[in-house]
């Protein structure tokens, strides 16, 4: 899955666009999502389909199976907040929260009304900032994030660890699929025992390969010259699309009137 | 240009014998050097040593005779005219780009702008690499990486290009590439000195060949001397090329 998104931030409609417009676009979107009510969240979160599936061209299906995840911890999150459970003695305290409940011996179970406003709360909020985050997953390669924190001064120790930490994560993935398909190929993952066994040798020779991997990848920075800083150059050309900057400041100036009408 | 290597030992931190026992080698200037001899016999080691990656515990290096002192001005001077592919591309490539990934070397030299611009480009050029200038680095083949590993190095202009088993893992048709590649530096000035197990490649394509065995030269010459030596070969558990072996075995018949 992470490739998959590595990948279509490379080959994504919106690539020639500067990443600082959509880095920009995205985090005003993220604030705004953050402090308004669930409604301007809806809103954000469907715009956001537009950006993402039409004018990106992101495949439908793929942007769903991103959706599905933070909509899977909401699900797991459900239960202790759908349901109250309360002392019988003391029901009148939260009678007006009741929808539909039952005795349990000494205790009082039901459906909370709070509980359900509160996973409503949750559910947009959530929903609307993981779309800010993917939308620029989806359409910024990490590289060119990394390129505009150096522009905006960001510790430069901290930008080097990020991208090779990225750099990591795919010879270590690359890694961990090779050391598998070889376990498989001698009947690591017959049965379940003998799967999590192979599974523990193959997580300890992981993490034997990655400092070995560590060691020699300090060594090929070296080799090639490292003075201390990532520092690399490119000739790549960004294009102002005036269409996404109008519609985009529109949008939002739209969204911002609502809420402070809203608040004020 | 000649580089000198003058008895050189080196250890491992975590084993007890030396690695490289008493080494002495010279390179010189317009040449293609191979290296072979069995897995652990210390290849890798000694050009790393000869990259300046790894400083021997005894002995000298000295290029033009000028010895190499470990200082961190002539060792980044030293990176760049003695250039190291490593055996895995993955272990050099650091940017996210191809692009990015060529200008890397150059920005380390603080090379400006401009020149950058030029420099990739022609190395892209060169290297056949133009279309893919803007590609992930981590969606390339390993043809392309190694290509673009060699690239890394190579735009830093380097006296020396030193390449750890090149055409390791490759496709006959990346291997062809790959060799045609090679033979395009060797033509524009560029001292080669190759460590390979592929000893067909190296019996065709090397001026002159190193025999190395438990971290000492056993045995040096042009190809056909040094294939010729079956005895010694075979104490060392060498093979010999295909070419040789039929053409004796046509003479025997
Ligand atoms: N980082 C290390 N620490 C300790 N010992 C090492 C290290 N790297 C290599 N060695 C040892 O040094 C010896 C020479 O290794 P080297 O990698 O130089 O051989 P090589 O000729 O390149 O072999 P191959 O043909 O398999 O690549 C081997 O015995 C190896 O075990
Ligand atoms: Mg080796």
């Amino acid at each position: 899955m992470h490739h998959q998104i590595d990948s279509l931030a490379y080959s994504n409609k919106l690539r020639s666009l500067p990443p600082e417009h959509k880095l920009g676009f995205a985090l005003l979107l993220f604030i705004l999502g953050y402090i308004s009510s669930c409604y301007i969240q809806i809103l954000i979160s469907v715009w956001l389909i537009i950006w993402i599936i039409v004018y990106a061209g992101i495949p439908f299906v793929f942007y769903c199976q991103l959706l599905a995840i933070p909509f899977g911890f909401w699900l797991m999150s459900l239960p202790p907040l759908l349901i109250g459970i309360g002392a019988f003695s003391s029901i009148n305290n939260f009678q007006q929260d009741v929808i539909f409940g039952f005795p349990l011996g000494n205790f009082f179970l039901y459906l909370s009304k709070q509980g359900i406003a509160q996973s409503g709360i949750i559910f947009t909020r959530s929903w609307c900032l993981t779309s800010c985050m993917y939308f620029i997953l989806l359409t910024v390669p990490f590289g060119e994030i990394i390129t505009v924190l150096q522009k905006y001064k960001c510790p430069t120790l901290l930008t080097d660890l990020l991208l090779l930490m990225y750099r990591f994560i795919f010879i270590l993935t690359t890694t961990a699929s090779e050391l598998i398909t070889a376990q498989k190929a001698r009947f690591g993952y017959l049965n379940w025992r003998r799967g999590i066994y192979s599974l523990s040798l193959a997580i300890a020779q992981l993490l034997t390969k990655s400092l070995e991997n560590y060691r020699q990848i300090s060594l090929g920075l070296t080799s090639r010259g490292f003075q201390g800083e990532l520092r690399v150059w490119h000739s790549r050309r960004y294009y102002t699309n005036w269409r996404y900057i109008n519609e985009a400041i529109a949008g939002y100036s739209c969204l911002l009137v609502v809420v402070l009408a809203q608040n004020y | 240009m000649i580089i000198e290597f003058e008895k050189i030992f080196y250890t491992y931190a975590c084993s007890q014998k030396p690695t490289i026992e008493n080494l002495s080698l010279q390179l010189h200037g317009g040449k293609r050097y191979g290296l072979i001899g069995n897995n652990g016999s210390g290849k890798t080691t000694f050009l790393r040593l000869a990259n300046g990656l790894y400083r021997p515990h005894h002995g000298l290096i000295r290029i033009s005779g000028k010895p190499l002192n470990y200082d961190r001005q002539s060792l980044k001077e030293w990176y760049q005219q003695v250039g190291l592919v490593f055996q895995d591309p993955e272990q050099q490539l650091v940017a996210t780009t191809v692009e990015e990934d060529l200008s890397y070397g150059l920005c380390n030299l603080g090379i400006p702008n401009i020149e950058i611009e030029q420099r990739v480009a022609i190395t892209l050029k060169d290297f056949n690499l133009t279309e893919l200038a803007h590609f992930p680095v981590n969606y390339l083949s390993l043809g392309q990486k190694k290509r673009l590993a060699i690239a890394d190095v190579m735009i830093l202009k380097p006296k020396i290009l030193l390449l750890d088993e090149p055409t390791a893992y490759l496709d006959p048709k990346q291997r062809k590439e790959l060799i045609k590649q090679l033979e395009q530096i060797f033509k524009e000035g560029t001292t080669i000195l190759l460590a390979t197990h592929d000893l067909d490649f190296i019996y065709r394509w090397a001026d002159w060949i190193f025999v190395m065995d438990r971290g000492k030269i056993a045995l040096e010459g042009t190809p056909k001397q040094v294939f010729e030596q079956k005895i010694l070969l075979e104490q060392l558990d060498l093979d010999i090329p295909l070419e040789l072996k039929l053409r004796t075995s046509i003479i025997d018949n």
